[in-house]
């Protein structure tokens, strides 16, 4: 008896190590050899592994640029991942142990792929990379913000290498030329005016593509309400934020604007449908919202079903009675570099090559293609370099980034501070999600703050560092 | 005795690799979900932190994850309820009924369940669209304009337009099932019923409906399994759990959590509590549901 159980366990563990190695083979194996020449080439060459978001960007840019510091350095060759699936990709690979050199992928996705990199720690500090030199060449103040330095301690983690004014979108032709109808707005009470006006003529003076958009609107908002200091202590959840005269104007205003009274009726539905955020852009185009948030990347994205006669124009969000200067919220697009990147130098130096000449003008050079008609069209990506903006082609465009140069605007750049991670705490649901339940009647103003209180002093509570 | 083991042998060498690929697959990760609940996990790197219940606590307070658990529970129920009287109603039309182009309303009825979910969404973006939608537009079209809804955006209603998609695409899979219960149903049964001048809906009920009971039971379970997995798809596609929150359900919730938020060890803890939920679930509906087994 006792040797038959003997032979039953000796027959269920050789067939379970058979299954068990045999199905080994399906995952990550032989990864010891890929190991061995993960940093170099075949004839010694070293190899930089670049792993880039495949947005709306295209891939030929990152081919253009890995290829152009190829030629820079000698005895490099650059490894490119492009993917649309960028965040499960590395998901996946950095559970392996198989780490990128350089990540180009942004703050804000939905994926939350770089805010849980950073809630990790798993970054790597690039602040030498960017040395006087290179700190006299880059925009004022856009190493500054929390986007650079997500932790706020002074320590760049983050490179912005793209950059984009964003602000409220409109309608050209409505506010300028022969048929101009309306005036343009600078203050919130003429804006609030205007929306009165338009509303008789059946228009909605507001849409937002989805509650998400309205970010770079809270963010003008804040600094416009309390000034800079206030906007930078609100991004590192300062308890008083919310509460403060500055915050509950912004609240109040914001509560005004996305209430059924001035935004347009589908913007909701549409928000949360598959795609609908472009039927609440093309409200725009089609005359039925006056304003949306947004960047300059609208162009190209709607420009299949723009008329060839509609012009683009965008405006800072309004200023309240009193103020003197307007918000233009800089948007950045961010590369860094993982704490575990085999190639740390390299790295740093690629990071350090996207302010050159050479990948200024490849960026300025962009095209894309069109999905849906397969037209090429120029998609002109603006590296924060002092200058690069103004070469780029006249245009709307060009327009854009010149408007937020003024004496009258401030620069606004930033993202929330990186917290480590909250069981059960959804931010940005808790910021912009509750926009849609306060157009729908769901939530008050009143409770709304309520509810960003108690977010500010969960994020307050854990932040990293 | 030797041929008692070769054939014991036999039955251990044909079960040895499904037993297998189950423990691999299913019991060790399912094992796995219920260890690193217990930790605070990054979704990324591999770092973790035993925290003990920690995760089940903050779970219980959770406002957000008890809206997505009453929305799960209220789209498993309405999906249930309503599938299996459509379901029903229609595999007995078509096992029963006696009129021409049979064959095409089952394929008509089966197509949806073929159909990938991104196609869908599509498809009900159209129906749901505010403006332009079929729905909207058909209502005004026959002067109903006061029922016209924004069907994805008003809170109350968004919950049942992603139910109605969901039903909608159940329909076929179970109207096949049950055809194929009523289709052992012998004959003589409804000649004697029908001699014994028994009416159509009568008969229905008392011999069509108990002798597929045991195949409704079976899909009872089904549809507490199914439905959580394909709200979370539908969920996904159609509305994010937007507007705010109005439709997160569980999966979806729990993907956000583990994935968006970086709380990959409070992601398992949620889905320790789905496991749990549709476990225990699926117990009560077994046990409500027993019945003596008519025999045909």
């Amino acid at each position: 008896m006792k040797a038959k159980l003997v032979k039953k366990l000796v027959a269920v563990s050789l067939v379970s190590a058979m299954a068990v190695s045999s199905l080994a083979g399906c995952g990550n194996g032989g990864s010891s050899d890929k190991d061995a020449d993960k940093t170099t080439g075949k004839d010694g060459e070293q190899v930089l592994k670049v792993a880039a978001f495949n947005g709306g960007n295209g891939e030929q840019i990152w081919k253009d640029i890995a290829e152009a510091f190829e030629a820079e350095n000698e005895g490099v060759k650059v490894e490119l991942d492009i993917s649309s699936e960028l965040d499960q990709d590395l998901t996946k690979k950095i559970k392996n142990k198989d780490y990128p050199d350089v990540v180009y992928y942004n703050l804000g996705q939905p994926s939350g792929f770089t805010e849980n990199m950073l809630k990790e720690n798993a970054v790597a500090d690039i602040s030498d990379v960017f040395d006087d030199e290179l700190k006299d060449k880059m925009l004022d103040g856009i190493l500054d913000g929390t986007d650079a330095q997500p932790y706020g301690d002074g320590k760049v983690y983050l490179a912005p290498i793209f950059y984009t004014p964003t602000g409220l979108w409109y309608n050209k032709n409505l506010f300028e030329g022969d048929q101009k109808k309306y005036d343009l707005p600078t203050t919130w009470d003429e804006f609030f005016a205007l929306g009165d006006q338009a509303k008789a003529d059946g228009v909605s003076l507001f849409t937002f593509p989805t509650s998400g958009y309205l970010d770079s609107t809270v963010y003008t908002m804040l600094e416009q309400a309390g000034g800079m200091d206030f906007y930078n202590d609100a991004l590192q959840y300062n308890a008083d934020t919310w509460t403060s005269e500055s915050g509950e104007k912004v609240l109040d205003t914001l509560g005004k604007l996305v209430s059924p009274e001035y935004t347009q009726e589908d913007t909701v539905a549409n928000a949360n449908a598959d795609g609908g955020f472009k039927i609440n852009q093309q409200n725009v185009i089609d005359g039925k919202a006056l304003f949306m948030p947004n960047g300059n990347w609208v162009i190209a994205e709607m420009a299949a079903s723009t008329p060839d006669d509609f012009e683009w124009g965008m405006m800072p969000a309004p200023k309240w009675d009193g103020d003197d200067t307007q918000a233009v919220y800089m948007f950045t697009e961010q590369m860094w570099v993982p704490k575990d990147a085999p190639n740390m130098d390299l790295a740093k130096e690629f990071v350090k090559f996207m302010y050159s000449d050479t990948v200024v003008d490849i960026l300025l050079n962009n095209t894309t293609v069109d999905k849906e008609t397969g037209k090429e069209s120029a998609a002109p990506i603006v590296a924060p370099v002092k200058g690069a903006a103004e070469k780029l082609p006249d245009g709307t465009t060009k327009d854009v980034y010149a408007s937020t140069t003024a004496d009258d605007i401030v620069a606004v750049t930033g993202k929330l501070a990186t917290t480590k991670p909250i069981e059960g705490l959804d931010v940005q649901k808790n910021i912009y999600g509750a926009t849609e339940s306060i157009n729908t009647g769901d939530m008050t103003v009143d409770e709304w703050q309520k509810q960003l209180v108690e977010t500010w002093e969960k994020c307050a509570d854990n932040l990293e560092q | 005795m030797n041929r008692e083991k070769a054939q014991r042998r036999f039955i251990f060498g044909c079960l040895a690799p499904a037993v297998i690929l189950m423990a691999i697959f299913i019991f060790y990760p399912t094992i796995n979900v219920f260890k690193m609940s217990l930790f605070r996990m990054g979704a990324i790197t591999n770092t973790s932190e035993f925290v003990g219940l920690s995760n089940f606590k903050t779970l219980m307070q959770d406002k957000n994850f008890l809206e997505a658990m009453q929305n799960t529970i209220l789209i498993i129920v309405m999906v249930m309820i309503f599938t299996i009287v459509l379901a029903v109603l229609f595999a007995a039309l078509l096992q029963r009924g006696k009129f021409k182009g049979k064959t095409f309303f089952r394929i008509v009825f089966y197509i949806p369940n073929i159909l990938s979910i991104v196609v869908i969404g599509g498809i009900f973006g159209a129906i749901y669209d505010p403006s332009n939608g079929l729905l909207n537009t058909f209502l005004e079209a026959i002067h109903l304009d006061g029922l016209t809804h924004k069907w994805m955006g008003e809170p109350n209603i968004v919950i049942y337009s992603v139910i109605f998609a969901l039903v909608w695409q159940a329909i076929g899979y179970y109207m096949v099932m049950y055809m194929s219960g009523m289709a052992a149903i012998p004959e003589d049964l409804y000649e004697a019923a029908a001699l014994d001048g028994s009416s159509e809906i009568h008969t229905f009920f008392s011999v069509t409906l108990p002798l597929i009971w045991t195949n409704i039971r079976t899909t009872l379970t089904f549809y507490i399994i199914s439905t959580i997995n394909l709200s979370f798809l539908f969920v996904q596609i159609m509305t994010d759990g937007g507007p705010n929150g109005k439709t997160e359900v569980f999966l979806n919730y729990m993907y956000k959590q583990a994935y968006g938020n970086g709380a990959y060890g409070y992601g398992m803890a949620i889905g320790v509590v789905v496991f749990l939920f549709s476990f225990v679930l699926a117990a009560i509906v077994n046990k409500i549901t027993d019945r003596e087994v008519y025999e045909m």
